[in-house]
Order: C-alpha cells, then structure tokens, then sequence
C-alpha cells in the first residue's frame, strides 16, 4: 500500500516498484492515514509505504494507530519523507517504522530499503 | 539568518529538481525576462518565526517539471499543479531538516494565472534560476 497526498507521487513510487521486479499483485493506494485505515479494515498488506506529512492524518499517527492493533501492528511500514530531522526519524523508528527514505529519492534507494525489509520480514516468518 | 537560509535554499532546490525532476537549475545571468509567472507554488514553515517560501514559474517549466517527474504521457492540469505541490514539499520539507529546532511545514499550495504574479507584485526575488531556458523566481518572507 502507498501512502501519499500527491496522486503524481503515488504513482511514481508505485512505476518504481513495478520497474525494480517486485512481484506485487496489488497495489492499494490512499491520499492520507484515516483512508489507509479504513482500506486496511478489509484488505491484507504486505507492506506499507507512507509519507510523514499528510492533511487529515499524517504518517505518523498513522502508525501509531496501527501499532495499537494486535494484525495491523504486524505490516512493515516504511516512510518516505522529506523531514529528515533526527527527533522525527526517531519517533517513527519508536513506533515501529521499518525503514525510511527521503525525500527527493533515487529509485535504488526504494529498491534497497524494501529489499531488505521485506527480506527482514521473510526471515520472521521463516522463524516462525 | 537570511542569508545562510538563502544559501540552504538554493543547495536544497538544486537538489530536488536535479533528483525528482532530472533538471539542473542554473543561476540567471544577465538582464531577468518578464517575471510575469503562470504557476505559484508556496509552502509555509512555522516555529519561532514564520517562513514562507513562493516559487514563480511560467507554464512551459511547470508542464515540463510534471512531464519529466511522472514520465509517459501528456500531463494534466491535476498532475501539474500536484508535481509543484510536491516541489515545495520536498524544498520545505528538506530545509528544515538541516535548521534545527521545533519547526513546522505546512501544507503547499499551488496558485495560477493573475493570483500567482499577484501574489509576488511588487516584491524582489531572493533568488533567480535558469531551468533550461525557462526562468525560476524564489521568493522569500520571514515574519
């Protein structure tokens, strides 16, 4: 799932992952945290790919809410953002990010943090 | 502070439209063409004082700029103004990464046509760019 308010940014983030070989069966898309929400209460995802600064309800309580449900709290998130400051980047690594690119990004750069998350995640379940 | 935030702001723009948009802004040279501007896309930046960042373009940079973010087909209206939002997005949002201290972004906003030139008149830009032949005007208020 891609969380962003910019449609463009959406689906440039969406053309990368489809370019660096992802096998995505779906992609859900939401423009801000309380859309994602609600897509979350009857869809599964993998991943979560979410912007900090959004109207309505940023990456960031987005996250937060997730964490407080026992299924959601399991989905990896990464953020991509343009704040890059340290006490932002800590708070969403507290509440569980897995990963975080800024904003303006490289292609490789999404392709490397989503390998090794969802490498990371693969390892877990293999664990289990 | 004017000055070092300038000079942040020009590395930071620099940036942007270089990675996100495969552009290189250089720095206007000579006499400045009309700064009559098509688009205005300004940002907010609140804390101890309040910032604003305006960025005047004409359309043929703006249609460019979206073109060349989101690549493979004519751009729409939607996607133009939505490619400039994000610009001052990622300059805002970058700027205070590098300032320090409890600042905050706001949301950015996009104006055309008479609002946009109307927004600027009467004011000097704080920096001028040259976009492959199209002119950039970054304006600058700190209250």
């Amino acid at each position: 799932m891609i969380v962003d308010d910019s449609l463009s940014m959406r689906k440039l983030i969406k053309k990368v992952i489809e370019l660096s070989g992802f096998d995505v069966e779906e992609f859900l898309e939401a423009a801000n945290g309380r859309e994602a929400l609600q897509l979350l209460e009857d869809h599964w995802v993998d991943l979560v790919l979410c912007d900090i600064h959004m109207p309505e309800m940023d990456g960031l309580e987005l996250l937060r809410q997730m964490r407080q449900e026992e299924v959601l709290g399991r989905i990896p998130v990464i953020m991509i953002s343009t704040d890059g400051r340290k006490e932002v980047l800590k708070e969403a690594q507290e509440l569980g990010a897995k990963g975080y690119v800024k904003k303006p990004f490289s292609p490789e750069k999404i392709r490397e943090t989503m390998d090794r998350v969802m490498g990371e995640e693969y390892a877990r379940g293999a664990d289990r | 502070m004017q000055e070092a935030l300038i000079g942040r702001l020009k590395e930071v723009l620099s940036d942007v439209m270089e990675k996100m948009f495969y552009m290189v802004p250089d720095d206007l040279e000579g006499e400045s063409p009309s700064r009559d501007g098509e688009y205005l896309a300004e940002i907010s930046i609140e804390g101890k004082r309040r910032i604003t960042l305006q960025f005047l373009l004409p359309e043929s940079l703006a249609k460019q700029m979206a073109s060349n973010f989101l690549p493979g087909r004519e751009p729409s209206e939607e996607m133009v103004q939505d490619a400039l939002r994000e610009m001052a997005n990622m300059v805002g949002g970058n700027l205070i990464s590098g300032m320090g201290g409890d600042w905050r972004l706001g949301l950015p906003r996009v104006h055309q046509g008479i609002e946009a030139y109307g927004a600027v008149l009467g004011r000097e830009p704080v920096c001028e760019f040259d976009v492959e032949g199209d002119p950039l005007y970054v304006y600058l208020q700190v209250g």
